[in-house]
């Protein structure tokens, strides 16, 4: 049977217009979100529960897994009727899935954080409760690091894995090699610069790759911290508030710093084209005297001559401020969701994870530094390790962790890439970055609203 | 010469290049249930994917234009304003001027593999070769070799080149084009296959006529092949086009980590809609950079096919 042209036509127009009003309807149903239900009881519940632990970071220790399963399993031993469940996140995958997840309101019931603003916005949006309403704030006292997960006179998330940012390490047989001490001042360290580039042969007195950016935030930390006399006086710069701007002196001396160290050599010629691990290569061939890594795992230890080698410590100063001849300190984190029917019930396993078997056993599997003072440092058999510890717990707020994301990935990281390089100068990078804040306040107003008053928690 | 080149083309494009004769059905004005037969089979299916996809299109529009709980285009005025996305538009607009040297290349090594390069099929197959690669690996090793200490400024260096060796990547003056370069190598492959398959289909005669005409190698392919192969070329030029305003996110992406770097040079806008999508929590801003990106692909897609049609018809 033929169909005529005009007939196919209206059809086809009837199908579109089908077509068109299902979409609008689909369209409308998945943008309305399901309604939270509040929790089913403040007291322990005798029922059977099952929460889900949504985590990260196998890939950089490797046993956190193990550990994980492990305290689930010691904790249904003291909790016959709880199941935790650990699902382990992809670096990738981390943010939009708890993203999506917090805007369906469902999903984990107790959610792994990168401390500071990664927690803590999600107080903002309602995704989290406070864990200061679970946890009593004599047990918090003794996490490390929760002050940069304080907001609004709360503590929204809880420490469990320290994370010193970052500890530099110095090769003794390359400094004596070249007969250059070991630099604990600004001006020392580009003394030693300039020994190290004319002793030729690719030596340079840091080796460090930038190509995938993130290098540039730990710099940010252990060299721009140095003349800020509290974290809050940057977060009113980030955000245009109290008069202060991202050109402030006290914030903006970073930059000249970084384009003093390009002047004198004082990176491998490669920085721009390698990542991080690639470039601290030119430390393990002992053509570069200091490197600055997240941790001191056992590789690198050996790598770098064994731990008799090596020294950790902080960058050279040039700062007179608090955090001048220290490190940044942050912590990975806990949180239990808002939409979770158990929170008390996460609270308290985020608590159980603080007992001294836990703490013991998350170091002694993982390798990792448990984010709580009551840790006994004896567990740690290296010197280095116990040093680095000692860097963490006594360190300066970890500044990427207090500044809009934005602000950090396309101000921060990105000039940092082209200061270090040499394809920007000081001042164009600081004009650069201080667009960016400008922009964000005016795009991000209601972030730059919540950054003004979390402020208010560092004065 | 007895026919002009042109001639020969003419006829044998209307001809379809096929000495079987067109395959097109007959256009009667009336369409036959049978022939519409498979059509039916799968309305269901595309129905479903255009409910999706419209739903997705819906979604995406109004999320963009929803700004402080109102209707407004002030999504669209900040990410117009924002210097960010105009670099990463302009970007894709110089990623956009790789696309000729692109058709040119691919026309140009399917000719030469055509003209009896001796074991052509083997060369063909290494042609597609990067083609098949996954972006990925292909962005991995290019970005190991094109280090400043890597393979290729290595060999430069040791065989007397060393002024020539550059920081490909990092370096912001040329990471751009570096990228430009990697992304035609690997999209190289699928034009010369496609330009290829036309011209094997293209009748052994019609090239005999045009070389007894006295056509050289230069003549014969500038006024018999272009012609005969002009609806690939633009199938190609459009596929390509398309490409490089909003498929080369994966290559930006694995090779500078997802930052676009060194600083903006390598932006693009589809890493900006993902950014402020997944890593800046500004879904409205990325919906509005979308749309935009989304309106002006289709804008690019319909010219290029209005000037295919254009040129049919002259």
């Amino acid at each position: 049977m033929p169909i005529r042209p005009r007939r196919a036509r209206r059809l086809a127009i009837k199908c579109i217009a089908i077509t068109a009003v299902a979409s609008l309807s689909l369209a409308a149903c998945s943008s309305s979100g399901s309604v939270t239900s509040a929790p089913s009881s403040a007291v322990f519940p005798t029922e059977d529960v099952s929460l889900k632990l949504w985590w990260w970071g196998g890939d950089d220790a490797k046993g956190l897994a193990s550990w994980l399963d492990q305290s689930a399993a010691a904790y249904k031993v003291k909790h016959p009727n709880v199941t935790i469940v650990p699902v382990e996140q992809t670096t990738d995958g981390l943010l939009p899935a708890f993203q999506a997840a917090a805007t369906a309101k469902q999903g984990p019931d107790i959610q792994y954080f990168w401390g500071g603003i990664w927690g803590v916005q999600n107080a903002w949006t309602d995704a989290i409760r406070p864990i200061s309403d679970y946890i009593p704030a004599d047990e918090l006292s003794h996490y490390v690091n929760t002050a940069e997960n304080t907001y609004n006179g709360k503590v929204w998330t809880a420490p469990f894995q320290l994370a010193p940012s970052f500890p530099v390490m110095y090769r003794k047989d390359v400094f004596a090699k070249l007969n250059v001490a070991i630099p604990t001042s600004w001006n020392d360290m580009i003394t030693a610069c300039d020994a190290f580039h004319a002793a030729g042969g690719g030596r340079s007195l840091f080796a460090g790759g930038i190509k995938d950016g993130w290098f540039g935030g730990w710099l940010w930390t252990i060299i721009g911290q140095q003349q800020l006399a509290n974290v809050g006086e940057l977060m009113d710069a980030a955000v245009g508030q109290n008069g202060r701007t991202m050109s402030d002196t006290a914030v903006a001396e970073y930059w000249n710093k970084l384009a003093e160290m390009h002047t004198h050599n004082c990176w491998n010629d490669d920085i721009g084209s390698v990542a991080l691990y690639e470039g601290q290569q030119a430390w393990r061939d002992g053509k570069s005297g200091i490197t600055v890594n997240g941790n001191v795992q056992a590789q690198l230890i050996s790598d770098g001559g064994g731990a008799d080698n090596i020294v950790v410590g902080t960058m050279p100063s040039w700062g007179t401020g608090p955090y001048a001849k220290k490190i940044g300190s942050s912590s990975q984190t806990l949180g239990v969701t808002s939409w979770s029917k158990y929170p008390q019930v996460g609270a308290d396993f985020i608590k159980f994870l603080h007992e001294p078997a836990q703490v013991t056993a998350q170091w002694n599997v993982s390798h990792t530094w448990p984010s709580d003072d009551r840790f006994d440092t004896s567990n740690m058999k290296v010197k280095l390790e116990a040093d680095v510890f000692a860097l963490g717990t006594s360190g300066g707020p970890y500044l990427e962790n207090f500044i809009p994301t934005q602000l950090d990935a396309d101000g921060i990281i990105k000039h940092t890439q082209l200061v270090l390089t040499g394809h920007e100068s000081a001042q164009d990078a600081i004009a650069a970055v201080q667009v960016v804040a400008n922009g964000l306040q005016k795009t991000q107003r209601e972030q730059t609203t919540n950054f003004g008053n979390w402020a208010k928690s560092f004065k | 010469m007895g026919v002009s080149m042109r001639t020969i083309a003419h006829r044998s494009s209307q001809d379809g290049g096929n000495s079987a004769g067109s395959r097109h059905p007959q256009r009667s004005g009336r369409i036959r249930w049978r022939a519409l037969e498979p059509a039916l089979w799968l309305l269901p299916g595309v129905g479903v994917l255009g409910i999706v996809f419209g739903a997705s299109l819906v979604l995406l529009v109004v999320t963009a234009l929803r700004y402080d709980g109102k209707w407004t285009l002030e999504n669209f005025t900040i990410v117009l304003e924002d210097p960010a996305f105009r670099t990463a538009l302009l970007h894709n607009v110089r990623l956009l001027v790789a696309v000729p040297i692109l058709v040119a290349l691919a026309l140009l090594t399917s000719v030469l593999l055509f003209e009896g390069m001796r074991g052509w099929r083997l060369h063909r197959s290494l042609a597609l070769f990067p083609y098949i690669l996954p972006i990925p690996v292909v962005a991995l090793v290019f970005g190991q070799m094109l280090q400043l200490n890597g393979v290729i400024n290595t060999t430069l260096r040791s065989v007397g080149f060393g002024s020539l060796a550059q920081d490909w990547l990092g370096n912001p003056d040329l990471a751009l084009s570096t990228m430009t370069a990697i992304i035609v190598w690997k999209e190289l492959g699928f034009g010369v296959v496609l330009l290829l398959a036309r011209l094997i289909s293209i009748p052994e005669d019609v090239f005999e006529a045009a070389r007894m005409d006295g056509a050289g190698f230069f003549k014969l392919h500038f006024y018999i092949t272009v012609p005969l192969m002009a609806k690939v070329i633009a199938l190609f030029a459009i596929i390509e086009a398309i490409t490089m305003i909003s498929w080369v996110f994966s290559y930006v992406f694995v090779i500078t980590n997802g930052q676009g770097g060194p600083g903006d040079a390598t932006q693009v806008s589809e890493l900006y809609i993902y950014r402020n999508a997944f890593q800046f929590g500004s879904p409205e801003l990325a919906a509005a950079a979308a749309t935009i990106l989304f309106g002006l692909t289709l804008l690019i897609a319909v010219v290029l096919l209005l000037i295919q049609r254009r040129s049919r018809k002259d």
